[in-house]
């Protein structure tokens, strides 16, 4: 009889190993579970680990691959891709957590948002002149100024602290329930076009791993 | 007292208002995101918006109210340079978003010389910041 091997291949994986199985791409379903253990741990290639690039694997890569380890079988197989057609791979040494780099990058990082904020909403306020509105405002209603800031000015900071904690969701809790946050998702995009930009450039240079 | 309420109201509204178009207009050239991303710490993107929102809040209060921080010229000088690198990368953003330089590539037919225009760009803006604030303000 016939067993029907589904393959669902990730759009992009990091590896820590030097071979790369296709249980590590994706994955596989079989109803026969001999089968289903056999095509999960084939190797398809080997990346050393000083690679810096990404290696770019097509499905009909492996889709031959399969085929080839399953000519002796003595029931008719027959492989459908129900995911990705390209998979990227990329080579991560192995490199920890809370290393000093890292911290050292993140501490870097985190002056240059802090400072850029800051400066970004003193030359706002400059430029639209907001002393200047409000002082207005206050003669409108009670015809005097206040001189060194009176409420409008207490409620418009706390406003913006408010306003940005809102932005950026940080009033649920809870990691697992809530949405992903603006950035997050900025992220996740930017994530997306790289990796798509990544298989164009491979396929037109011709360094992807496919069939011939 | 009513006036005191309306004044509450329009100071909340307005700084509301303020952080949403701020943080929009950040979140939405990238440049926070981009710079997690070259230093490999995108696991730590919600610290950085914690450090956003402090900084907003720090600018405010900084723009609003008179305080004096006598740090020395060294703390100016560091702040300067982080105030500098965040510009960098906001005004990178923004060409990016507008699609400046693929364009001008598309309609020269460029094929090579992406790297040398990047170079030239930066350098020329801290030429031009040079001339502008010491040499001739």
């Amino acid at each position: 009889m016939e067993y029907i091997i589904y393959l669902k291949l990730n759009r992009n994986i990091r590896t820590k190993t030097t071979g790369v199985r296709i249980k590590d791409m994706g994955t596989v379903y079989c109803a026969q579970p001999g089968i289903k253990n056999k095509v999960e741990n084939l190797k398809i290639l080997d990346i050393p680990e000083d690679q810096k690039d990404k290696t770019v694997v097509s499905v009909l890569y492996v889709i031959e691959k399969i085929n080839k380890a399953l000519a002796g079988e003595k029931n008719m197989c027959r492989v459908e891709s129900v995911g990705e057609q390209d998979c990227v791979i990329s080579r991560m040494p192995e490199k920890g957590h809370g290393t000093l780099r890292e911290r050292i990058e993140m501490a870097l990082v985190s002056l240059t948002v802090f400072f850029g904020a800051s400066f970004a909403i003193m030359t706002y306020n400059e430029d639209v002149d907001v002393r200047g509105v409000f002082g207005k405002m206050y003669e409108i209603f009670s015809g005097t100024a206040p001189e060194a800031g009176g409420i409008l000015e207490l409620t418009y900071s706390i406003g913006i602290g408010i306003g940005l904690l809102i932005f950026f969701n940080h009033f649920e809790f809870g990691k697992k329930q809530r949405d992903p946050t603006p950035m997050e998702v900025q992220m996740c995009q930017y994530e997306e076009d790289v990796i798509h930009t990544v298989v164009e450039s491979s396929e037109r240079r011709g360094e992807e791993k496919d069939v011939d | 007292m009513w006036i005191d309420l309306f004044y509450c109201v329009m100071g909340l509204a307005s700084g509301m208002i303020v952080a949403a178009g701020l943080a929009t207009f950040i979140t939405s050239i990238g440049v926070v995101s981009r710079l997690a991303q070259v230093t490999h710490t995108a696991g730590a993107i919600s610290w950085y918006e914690n450090v956003f929102v402090l900084g907003g809040l720090a600018g405010n209060m900084y723009s609003l109210y008179v305080w004096t921080l006598p740090l020395g010229t060294w703390a100016m000088g560091a702040a300067g340079l982080f105030i500098g690198i965040f510009l960098g990368c906001m005004i990178g953003g923004i060409t990016e978003v507008l699609n400046a330089i693929p364009v001008f590539y598309h309609r020269a037919k460029l094929r090579c010389g992406l790297k040398a225009l990047v170079w030239a760009i930066a350098l020329g803006k801290v030429t031009g910041g040079i001339v502008d604030f010491l040499i001739a303000p």
